[in-house]
């Protein structure tokens, strides 16, 4: 494809994840020539290859079924990217030779991202929440964090959280979502997925309860997961694997906006193209980019650069690989801080939502393992006055019983009870089972597992920041992310009332906790402000998956790198989309918001071309 | 060869029909068919049919769920396979114990060999052949001993609860995506495998089959 490029576009999009593919879409629509530029791998013509790999995997982690390879030395990989496996030791985080990302932080950033055709977004759980009215307002609570552009606010957004919901599709209910101030001008495009049993069970037994001065309830999660058939997409069938894979795409990924964006006959795309540089002409105007091809056995073509040319370009290589770039770009050292960085805010304030994962048995089979891998989530406690204190959250209930709580699941469990052993906890007096024995054993312990997940907003710290590797290089010769990251105490705070409310839900259940206590030498270990006991507890937490941050829109070009357009304050012809744009985390999944503003930003450069 | 009768594709048209009664979910209709008369076209047919019942005692899921008389998997010849490659000796000395003991039944057979600690080459091979037909996964004995034996306090053993931590997981290899998607895990949490659901949609937010209907428990 690469041979019957053309040489000059509209619009230069690095990038094809869910906000690289929407404005593409909606560019080509518009009939804009759009070349898509994409560090990874081509999108195939069908998943059976990624199934395969999926299928054979040892350990079934998100990175499972995509390429290139775990094991490999991220020094010689063209298009690198972190991976669960590089946090599973405790020393590997910060092992450059196991770990993309070189790490210097106190905690590990423990979230991961890919690169390949359709982004990171190949793997999501396809959660669909919209940020709450209060979200976008933080200074009620927080006076001195950075605010969102006035004109982007809840009301402002709605119109395009609406379209995003009918584009990719998303099941929900606007009645149980109407919380928090949350208003709809329509329903969703297809109704709710039922809830699970385990679901079902908790709403009943937390009935009354009520933490924070707020009544707990659980609602059914809008997501991208289609209800019914829905643009030619299959009625979800409950394979209990969106992430990492859903087999009949009945989950929305974004390779299907990529077919539906080259369908209009005005999107080219360039795979296997890591853009190396944002080359500044005239008038601080954007001239071209540059970037590197490489083959398929990952090494690279040529002996430089291939440059591309257009009117604007727009950056959506999320939130770690965007101001990687943006730094790289230094203009043959002319620009030492590089490229849209005169306000110096380029890689400051990597967020994400510190996770929180307790895990226990249930008095009763609700049988987990079901299903889409959640369904539901209380939704409560992600605002109130307690945000002048401590983070907010919001608990995600998983129907795939302690698959990866306890490192992967079914497997813990049942090596333990065939082989004697007690990783799970379940088997204290290290039994080694076999025949009826076995199956009734086991059965008791996997159809009653369940797993709680509180999502806790993280406080924007600017210490938290992606720089550039001054000694690590990938495959390409290219310098690899530098990434600091540690948690503030409005965030742990967050995370002791994540714990406290865990507590009070197990309580209700009447479930036995399995959850770990972590040692010391963890270094995901937290240690908790001392409880009401006067008591300190030590809990883990995990990475989301949620990259926020790192390049923010503001309303203040001293304090922000882009605009409420997400348009860089220092170039005009330069837009930079995706959650690296979000001054707060909030506690919502961020894929919505991410599409929603690619898409208003869509609006704006089509606008802007004619 | 397989003989296909008038009385075998009868058998199969009811058994067809019970299962749709029941779901899609359940016994492979092949289970239920009449059941064929083995010839042994090589000299290892013998072996692999003791193979299916031994592993049938050991499980504790029926050796028609395992291995199905019209079999498209080969499931059960991958697992031979695996344990004849690993221990050939002892595989042999575990089907001769249980071809030797024609009056017990398989279950007692079972407990025969499980609680045979002096013979820890039977022992780490039998746990081999559980986990991998609960698992689709080739743990090997070896390995499944070293773990055995190290040091089981948990707080030590699991150094960390990150996800996925390869300190957890023993060293493993997927046998095949077959394999996988007919391990019998799934069945005993009266479930699928994750990424292989011929379910329909809003099945979950109902309860399941009893567990007799995915593992046709030894009588």
């Amino acid at each position: 494809m690469n041979d019957t490029l053309q040489k000059s576009y509209d619009v230069v999009i690095v990038g094809s994840g869910i906000a690289g593919g929407l404005v593409a879409l909606r560019l080509g629509q518009a009939k804009k020539r759009v070349l898509v530029l994409e560090a990874g791998e081509p999108v195939r013509t069908n998943i059976n290859a990624e199934m395969d790999r999926f299928y054979r995997a040892a350990a079934k982690v998100p990175e499972s079924p995509y390429t290139p390879d775990l094991a490999k030395d991220p020094a010689t990989v063209a298009a690198g990217r972190p991976t669960v496996l590089s946090l599973s030791n405790s020393e590997d985080w910060r092992d450059p030779s196991k770990s993309y990302l070189i790490q210097t932080g106190t905690v590990p950033f423990s979230s991961t991202y890919e690169r390949t055709g359709g982004g990171t977004s190949v793997h999501w759980l396809g959660t669909c929440l919209r940020l709450l009215p209060a979200d976008f307002k933080i200074e009620q609570y927080q006076p001195g964090w950075a605010k969102w552009p006035k004109d982007i606010n809840y009301a402002s957004l709605e119109k395009w959280y609406h379209n995003v919901e009918e584009e990719i599709g998303v099941s929900g209910s606007k009645d149980e979502q109407s919380y928090a101030g949350m208003v709809f001008s329509h329903d969703y495009p297809m109704p709710a997925i039922p809830q699970s049993l385990i679901d079902q069970f908790i709403n009943t037994a937390i009935s009354g309860l009520k933490l924070w001065g707020k009544d707990l309830k659980v609602r059914s999660t809008p997501a991208a997961r289609n209800s019914q058939p829905f643009k030619q997409r299959r009625t979800c069938a409950g394979n209990t694997n969106c992430i990492p894979i859903c087999p009949i795409q009945a989950k929305y990924d974004p390779t299907i906006t990529l077919r539906d964006a080259q369908a209009t006959g005005n999107v080219d795309f360039c795979y296997r193209a890591v853009a190396c540089e944002i080359v500044v002409g005239k008038h601080e105007r954007i001239d071209h980019i540059e970037y590197w091809p490489y083959d398929e056995q990952g090494k690279k073509i040529g002996d430089k650069p291939v440059s591309v040319f257009a009117n604007i370009y727009v950056v959506a290589a999320h939130a770690i690989e965007t101001p990687r770039l943006l730094l790289m770009s230094t203009g043959k050292g002319k620009r030492p801080n590089g490229v849209a960085n005169s306000s110096g805010q380029v890689g400051k304030n990597l967020m994400d939502h510190p996770m929180y994962v307790p895990w226990g048995l249930l008095p009763q089979s609700k049988f987990p393992y079901r299903g889409p891998l959640s369904t539901s989530g209380i939704e409560d406690l992600r605002d109130g006055d307690f945000r002048k204190e401590r983070a907010a959250f919001r608990v995600e209930i998983g129907n795939e019983g302690w698959n990866f709580a306890v490192g992967g699941d079914p497997n813990i469990t049942t090596v333990d009870l065939v082989n004697g052993l007690n990783n799970s906890l379940v088997n204290p007096s290290y039994e080694a089972l076999f025949g009826d024995t076995l199956v009734t054993r086991l059965r008791d312990v996997l159809t009653r597992q369940f797993r709680l997940g509180f999502l806790v907003e993280q406080e924007p710290d600017e210490k938290n920041r992606v720089t550039l590797s001054q000694k690590h290089t990938d495959g390409l010769g290219l310098p690899r992310p530098e990434v600091y990251y540690s948690l503030s105490d409005y965030t742990i705070k967050g995370l002791a009332a994540a714990k406290k409310t865990a507590d009070a839900i197990f309580a209700r259940l009447n479930a036995t906790e399995y959850t770990r206590i972590p040692d010391k030498q963890d270094p995901t270990a937290i240690e908790l402000p001392p409880n009401e006991a006067g008591r300190r507890e030590r809990i883990r937490f995990m990475g989301a998956g949620h990259i926020i941050g790192t390049y923010r829109m503001g309303d203040d070009p001293k304090k922000s790198v882009v605009n409420a357009d997400q348009r860089s304050w220092d170039h005009d012809n330069l837009y930079l989309i995706g959650s690296g744009v979000f001054p707060t985390s909030a506690t919502a999944n961020p894929t919505l918001t991410i599409a929603a503003l690619s898409l208003r930003t869509a609006e704006n450069i089509v606008g802007s071309l004619k | 060869m397989t003989e296909i009768s008038r009385r075998t594709l009868i058998a199969g048209v009811t058994a067809t029909a019970a299962t749709a009664a029941f779901g899609s979910m359940l016994i492979s209709p092949s289970a239920l068919i009449a059941q064929p008369s083995p010839v042994a076209i090589d000299p290892d047919a013998t072996a692999r049919l003791q193979f299916k019942a031994v592993s049938g005692a050991l499980t504790g899921i029926h050796p028609d769920v395992l291995v199905p008389n019209v079999d498209p998997f080969g499931t059960n010849v991958e697992i031979f396979a695996k344990a004849d490659v690993a221990d050939t000796n002892t595989l042999r000395t575990i089907l001769s114990k249980f071809s030797g003991s024609p009056g017990s039944p398989p279950k007692t057979v079972a407990q025969i060999l499980a609680e045979d600690t002096k013979d820890e080459s039977a022992k780490f091979l039998i746990r081999s052949i559980i986990l991998a037909w609960y698992l689709g996964a080739w743990y090997a004995p070896q390995d499944l001993r070293k773990n055995f034996y190290g040091d089981k306090d948990p707080q030590h053993s699991y150094h960390s609860t990150r996800r996925y931590s390869q300190e957890v997981l023993i060293p493993h290899v997927v046998i095949s995506p077959n394999a996988y998607t007919n391990s019998v895990v799934w069945r005993v949490a009266q479930a699928h495998p994750m990424g292989w659901s011929n379910l329909q949609f809003g099945y979950w937010g109902q309860e399941p089959p009893e567990l007799e209907m995915f593992t046709k428990p030894l009588k």
